[in-house]
């Protein structure tokens, strides 16, 4: 019950027994009175009356006396006035009925009143005559205390009334500043730091709103310090620092992503031949300054390209890459141009005319990471056989054919179901070793028999819009392994941006989520974080979708520059699972165990449950127990 | 049977017992209060007091009509008549026996409420007494006299402080009856008149605060 209802309660009863007590001593006041009153009423009627009668009681049956009598007694107020000669003889009697009209039997049963009654001596001369009693009419005095308990009730009662209305009215003002602070506390809890800024006026209140308008800052104050230190220690993990160029494990990220999605993109390798050279000439100053000036003509060439999207990333030394997306190989031949022109310049000033050579690949959504690079270094050495500063861009035409064959396989197995799903990557619950989460994975097999590599299955798959049709099937599937497994823990499945948008899929979503709502929480979305920071809105309308309907979202692939945390305070998945990069190497890696422990702050914080994934070695493993992660897979 | 009337015989004792403690049975004065009266009030004061209380011991045992001349020629003869307003400095003031005696003075009501508060503690029933207004014909003024009916339907007899005689009613000619009380609802009513709290009293608590107040008189 609410403390509203309770206060309400407690003084609305302790109001009625003030204005029932109130009431009851009232009515017996005004009882008390009109007996008293009454019993005068009959005294000074004897008494007039028998100074009236006096001068006639000389002769007890003058008529007179009966008429004086009479002329009182037909006033009305009286029951009976009764007139006795000194040996107590009746000489004159006279008597009413007691009707009482006008007032209850119930009434006069709860509330009986005295009769009032007096008599007086009459003397004639010095003798005594007689004696005069009269006692009065009861109704009278009965009929005036039933009209004023009437009136009594009805004022008790309005006034009652009026209170408990001033009661509420004064609860409701006093303890709506207390669904307030409830409010700001869920808000606190779900990551929005707000503060109440009209304070209310009960004191105990008003201490309670300022102390939790001053925690809300606290908790603001120490969510932006773990944002700031995530920032930092994002830069130091990706950033070169010398060039301020991405790092390597940038670049990969960037080609698993391309992967997924379908991109049209060139990779491209540049290496500084001639720095060896250099550096036998120059101090390390000056090569840094080297460095720094061809890195400069790639950054420029990034921000101020008109022809396609460039990433640039410094691999080691002399080693720089590129990913340019959305061009034609006209579009990349003139970019391996300009970066050849601009790179000659950067030689005569070092009075070097052969410094760098250029190699550019078509990307190929079949290939893996490695062949890619083996495929950019091929086209690097035909560029060092073109000449000084040289470059060289290979065609696409021979994928192609394999990209056929690939969407024959694709289509066959997302139509027939021929694929697999396997539970794999179990998250463990570090403290207690219980099982957490398990990851939904298709495996699929070709004409042959032979497992297919499943990147390029599902990148081809969204090429052709066929991923949809799939991320379906496998959500399926592990709805009736859910059904029939009886299994306690969480399962994993990954969709695709594609898929997040499908109107259709959200429909078909939505039924299913409303008829397994038992099983509803056990079922967690996997999204890569690469996908979710570049689409946040999307994946925050998708993020609240699931959540109303009872399941649960999981981040995956988390790097250091995957999002910051106002992002991900707005999206609040449940889950977030650490890219294993970030765990692998963690007990020799300051930065990264930085990153990881700063996550766990933002997740406790938050209210995020943080995982590791793939975790290799018993070090990292006991690292991330002493850093508190949830849990893991190895 | 025996049971029963032992039960009797002692609730009666307890009864009794009651009745002493919670009413005094007659006025008896303390040494320490007629000491007191002595001091303050002089010989004459003390003489009066002490007399009063021997004549209400002496004269219990007497027929009611010599209890009526004893009692009529004690106060005719030891107070003197005078108004309320130069013995006590008011207009109207109602004095209790006990005041009236240390005083040597009072007007007609004292004199018959003393009377008859004197002649009902030596044992005479307020139902032959009654305290009556009436107009002394000669001095042309309001007056009270004290009337005794042996039975119901005589005429009285007059205690009145104006002749030292007890005379029947019919040979006063020189008063004319206007109406009478009995002693209790006279008190009572006069009591009501100067604002105390008369509420349930019945007639013997009134003589009984009467004689308590005459007892514990701060006086």
């Amino acid at each position: 019950m609410s403390l509203s209802k309770q206060l309400l309660f407690l003084i609305s009863a302790l109001f009625l027994i003030i204005f029932s007590l109130n009431f009851a001593l009232s009515v017996n006041n005004i009882k008390g009175y009109l007996e008293g009153e009454a019993k005068i009423h009959a005294q000074d009627t004897a008494t007039s009356l028998g100074l009236s009668l006096s001068s006639y009681m000389v002769n007890e049956t003058d008529p007179v006396i009966e008429t004086t009598m009479n002329a009182l007694f037909d006033m009305g107020y009286y029951q009976e006035i009764k007139l006795v000669n000194v040996e107590r003889q009746a000489l004159v009697t006279l008597t009413n009925k007691a009707e009482l009209e006008g007032v209850p039997a119930w009434f006069i049963a709860l509330l009986p009143m005295q009769t009032a009654s007096a008599e007086s001596e009459i003397s004639a001369g010095w003798s005594i005559a007689g004696v005069v009693s009269v006692t009065l009419n009861p109704g009278y005095a009965y009929l005036k205390l039933y009209e004023q308990v009437v009136s009594s009730f009805y004022y008790s009662l309005i006034a009652l009334l009026l209170s408990i209305a001033l009661l509420l009215l004064v609860l409701r003002i006093t303890l709506a500043p207390l669904k307030k602070i409830n409010l700001m506390a869920l808000e606190i809890a779900n990551g929005h730091f707000t503060t109440i800024n009209q304070l209310p006026w009960t004191t105990e209140v008003r201490n309670v709103t300022a102390s939790m308008n001053k925690m809300s800052r606290k908790v603001e104050t120490a969510i932006k310090a773990l944002n700031t230190k995530l920032d930092g220690v994002a830069k130091k993990l990706q950033q070169d620092e010398l060039t301020g160029l991405s790092k390597k494990t940038v670049f990969l990220t960037d080609m698993k992503q391309m992967f997924a999605t379908d991109t049209e993109a060139f990779i491209g390798l540049i290496k500084i031949d001639g720095l060896s050279s250099l550096t036998k000439e120059l101090d390390e100053d000056a090569i840094d300054q080297f460095i720094k000036d061809f890195a400069e003509v790639l950054s420029h060439l990034s921000t101020k390209s008109d022809q396609g999207d460039i990433s640039v990333y410094r691999f080691f030394g002399a080693e720089f890459a590129l990913i340019i997306r959305e061009v034609n190989l006209e579009q990349v031949a003139q970019i391996g141009l300009a970066l050849s022109s601009a790179f000659a310049a950067i030689g005569e000033r070092y009075h070097k005319p052969d410094i760098v050579h250029i190699g550019l690949t078509p990307f190929n959504p079949i290939a893996s990471i490695e062949s890619m690079l083996l495929a950019a270094n091929e086209a690097y050495e035909q560029a060092q056989l073109i000449g000084a500063n040289g470059y060289y861009v290979r065609s696409g035409d021979d994928q192609a054919k394999d990209i056929a064959q690939w969407k024959e396989l694709v289509f066959d197995v997302v139509d027939q179901r021929r694929y697999q799903t396997d539970f794999i990557g179990q998250i463990d619950d570090l403290l207690t070793g219980s099982v957490l989460m398990q990851e939904a994975f298709t495996r699929v097999s070709d004409a042959q028999g032979e497992t297919v590599a499943i990147g390029t299955f599902i990148s081809i798959a969204e090429k052709f819009a066929k991923i949809v049709d799939l991320d379906k099937g496998v959500t399926e599937k592990v709805l009736a392994y859910l059904k029939s497994e009886q299994i306690e823990h969480a399962l994993a499945i990954n969709l695709s941006t594609r898929t997040i948008k499908n109107p259709d899929f959200r429909a078909w979503l939505l039924m299913q989520l409303k008829s397994n709502k038992a099983i509803a929480p056990q079922l967690v979305f996997s999204l890569s974080a690469y996908a979710v920071g570049k689409e946040v809105s999307v994946y925050k309308e998708f993020i609240d979708f699931v959540h109303k309907n009872h399941a649960r979202v999981m981040i995956k692939r988390f790097e250091a520059q995957s999002m910051s945390s106002e992002v991900l305070k707005s999206l609040h998945p449940d889950f977030i699972r650490l890219s294993r990069d970030m765990s692998n190497g963690l007990t020799l890696d300051q930065g990264k165990q930085a990153f990881v422990e700063t996550m766990q702050g933002i997740g406790e914080l938050l209210d995020i449950v943080i995982f590791a994934e793939n975790v290799q070695t018993d070090e990292d493993f006991n690292c991330l127990k002493r850093i508190a992660i949830a849990g893991a897979s190895r | 049977m025996l049971l029963i009337r032992r039960f009797s015989v002692w609730l009666l004792s307890l009864f009794a017992l009651l009745a002493v403690f919670s009413v005094p049975a007659q006025l008896d004065f303390s040494a320490e209060l007629l000491a007191k009266i002595q001091s303050k009030y002089g010989q004459e004061a003390y003489s009066r007091v002490k007399q009063w209380q021997e004549l209400m011991l002496t004269a219990k045992q007497l027929p009611e009509q010599e209890k009526l001349l004893k009692v009529n020629d004690f106060f005719n003869r030891h107070i003197e008549f005078a108004d309320d307003i130069y013995i006590w400095d008011v207009n109207d003031y109602w004095a209790t026996p006990l005041e009236m005696l240390i005083k040597g003075a009072g007007d007609c009501e004292d004199y018959s409420i003393a009377k008859y508060f004197t002649l009902k503690e030596l044992g005479v029933s307020e139902g032959k007494m009654r305290i009556t207004y009436v107009k002394a014909l000669k001095l042309n003024q309001a007056h009270m006299v004290l009337t005794y009916f042996s039975t119901p339907r005589v005429v009285p007899v007059v205690l009145d402080n104006l002749i030292a005689e007890i005379k029947p009613a019919t040979q006063r000619t020189d008063l004319l009856p206007v109406y009478s009380f009995n002693g209790s609802g006279l008190w009572l009513a006069k009591s009501r008149g100067s604002g105390k709290r008369v509420g349930e009293s019945t007639r013997l608590n009134m003589w009984t605060e009467l004689k308590e107040r005459m007892l514990n008189n701060t006086i």
